[in-house]
């Protein structure tokens, strides 16, 4: 996706708004995400989205976690070599 | 939560907004009617304002989406790939159309291109729920059927139209409810309406 809401990112992370909004301060302040506040028919709303960075720091994220998946699907004396 | 999982439960929301298939449904089988000439839609202006009536129920819906469940801009990659999927459906839907009505096949070309339509969009974006492939495959079998060749083919186009409008009403049933398992009942207590935090 390129950006989301939070009622949206609410919704499919499962976090309650004090968490998730204090998740995302983190994210804003490391600049990997930007949040825009705006208006959507006079009501406020806030909009998320990954900044170049915040891609690039997924992607190895991911990339690390699914080296760690493999790595622990292999035998003990493998993982030791 | 799983990459992949992560992933396509984000880029499927957008076509689980189920309700949307509602009005467009009525409207299949509202078209049927007005074919028939049936009581008020004999009048062609009674079938525009059941269009604009449709439109502004589509809207409605939209915003109810907005409000509980977000919105959210799918990736230039997932829209690159909707773009495909209708144009190769379009293209699937009126080959279906002209092969049938070129040959006199005795099938109902309506239903079948519009059940070949969704499956095959489904299929290239989402990919295909089991109600889908329920519904739609019904649907494209009841078409493919060679038992419309007694009736006049404007019959057989509004009972297509019907068959069609009815399949999108249930489908869209079954994708708000697999919305509502997926993301949360729409009264979830703990989300804020103001949308303003972070």
């Amino acid at each position: 996706m390129t950006d989301a809401d939070f009622v949206f990112l609410q919704r499919t992370t499962g976090l309650t708004k004090g968490n998730l909004s204090s998740h995302l301060t983190k994210l804003e302040d490391a600049g990997l995400v930007a949040i825009e506040k705006r208006f959507i028919r006079k009501k406020p709303n806030t909009n998320i989205a990954l900044t170049a960075l915040g891609k690039k720091r997924i992607a190895k994220h991911w990339e690390q976690l699914e080296h760690l998946k493999q790595l622990s699907g292999k035998p003990v004396q493998e993982k030791i070599r | 939560m799983e990459r992949k999982t992560l992933e396509s439960t984000a880029a499927s929301y957008s076509y689980l907004r189920g309700l949307l298939w509602i009005p467009l449904g009525i409207l299949l089988i509202v078209a049927a009617l007005g074919n028939w000439e049936w009581g008020p839609l004999r009048h062609a202006w009674v079938f525009v304002a059941c269009v604009l009536a449709a439109g502004a129920a589509g809207l409605a819906i939209t915003r109810y989406y907005g409000e509980h469940y977000g919105r959210v801009t799918p990736s230039s990659r997932q829209q690159v790939r909707a773009a495909a999927a209708t144009i190769i459906g379009v293209a699937l839907m009126f080959g279906v159309e002209f092969l049938a009505r070129s040959l006199d096949l005795p099938v109902n070309p309506t239903a079948a291109s519009f059940a070949l339509f969704v499956l095959t969009y489904y299929a290239l974006t989402v990919g295909l729920r089991a109600h889908h492939t329920i519904i739609w495959g019904s649907v494209l079998v009841t078409g493919l059927l060679p038992a419309w060749g007694g009736l006049a083919l404007s019959a057989t186009d509004n009972i297509g139209l019907v068959i069609a409008g009815v399949a999108a009403i249930v489908t869209g049933i079954f994708d708000h409810r697999l919305l509502v398992r997926t993301f949360g009942s729409p009264q979830d207590p703990d989300l804020e309406s103001g949308n303003a935090r972070a």
